[in-house]
């Protein structure tokens, strides 16, 4: 009963208060309410790294909470919690991909996405525009696939992108200049 | 639609994308009009279950903390002890505890089987308490 009126209290607090109750008082039910807030977005975004991927971006997702947990003490007020947790996901998925060598073969190499595939996507349905965006992504090397998905999909600015990634300014242009052209070509190469 | 370089995005309406726009950003624009709201499940439930651990690990991390302040202290005691005690005298003292002839009995056997089981248990234990 207490738990329930807590939990149900826990819904109506700011995320800065939240974050205070897990750091001070190490309060495992604020840090729930949190990683309930935002366990969709990272989810979905970790799905789209991961060329829609559940299993794996629900590890992925799983990691980054738990990292997120260790480093809550280090996380500045004056920051969106969405970017400092996307910026914790984005490292712990490039750490996979090291780890792992996920397959990121890249269109700057091979220009024909069309040949990578059996047959060009189509997605009528809600649910195969989301694996298809994926399939699109992952053409490309990880940093720009996330730079594009931050770009396209979440619309952060470029100054923003900089800030979670912790890249050059000029360095997220690039990507969304050079990243822009590969999917736009490999997208045409679809639709033939 | 030609980009302009550095361009982040046109699409500042979700509602307003259309087949004559550039078709990559119609897609991402579809696709963040449906992104999906991914239920909870279990995934919360089962991170919070991990949390646990991630706090026997700050304990840990103030055990070590505390281990090497032990250290620190056995240095300066050594040393301490180095420059103040007069080591011929204490080898002297050590030299003379040792017996000149030592027998055997078993009495010693048996304590000495007791001395090597009961210290085996102890290693056992505390290898299966670390594993667990």
């Amino acid at each position: 009963m207490i738990n329930t009126l807590k939990k149900q209290g826990l819904t109506t607090l700011e995320e800065a208060q939240l974050v205070e109750l897990a750091v001070s008082k190490n309060d495992q039910q604020a840090f729930a309410e949190l990683v309930n807030r935002h366990q969709s977005n990272l989810r979905y975004s970790l799905r789209q790294l991961t060329d829609w991927n559940e299993a794996l971006a629900d590890d992925l997702a799983q990691d980054t909470f738990i990292q997120a947990f260790k480093e809550l003490a280090k996380f500045r007020q004056q920051a969106k919690f969405s970017s400092w947790l996307y910026r914790i996901g984005y490292n712990i998925f490039l750490q996979h991909v090291r780890k792992k060598a996920l397959d990121t073969q890249s269109l700057d190499e091979q220009p024909l996405l069309s040949n990578q595939l059996e047959q060009a996507p189509e997605y009528e349905s809600e649910t195969e525009v989301h694996s298809t965006v994926a399939k699109l992504l992952s053409t490309l090397e990880p940093e720009r696939r996330s730079v594009l998905h931050l770009c396209l999909h979440r619309q952060n600015t470029q100054q923003e992108i900089s800030d979670i990634m912790g890249i050059p300014l000029g360095t997220v242009k690039t990507h969304i200049n050079r990243g822009r052209v590969v999917l736009q070509d490999g997208l045409q190469a679809w639709r033939g | 639609m030609a980009y302009k370089h550095g361009e982040v995005n046109i699409m500042n309406n979700d509602t307003t994308y259309a087949a004559d726009k550039n078709p990559l950003d119609a897609l991402f624009a579809r696709a963040r009009l449906a992104q999906p709201n991914l239920m909870d499940d279990n995934f919360t439930k089962l991170l919070v279950n991990k949390l646990p651990t991630l706090e026997l690990g700050v304990r840990n991390q103030t055990a070590k903390k505390g281990l090497s302040f032990d250290l620190i202290g056995a240095v300066i005691g050594l040393l301490m002890a180095y420059l103040f005690i007069d080591k011929m005298s204490l080898l002297n003292s050590f030299v003379a505890l040792i017996p000149e002839s030592i027998v055997i009995s078993p009495l010693v056997m048996v304590a000495v089987v007791g001395a090597v089981v009961l210290s085996s248990a102890v290693a056992w234990w505390a290898v299966e308490d670390d594993a667990l």
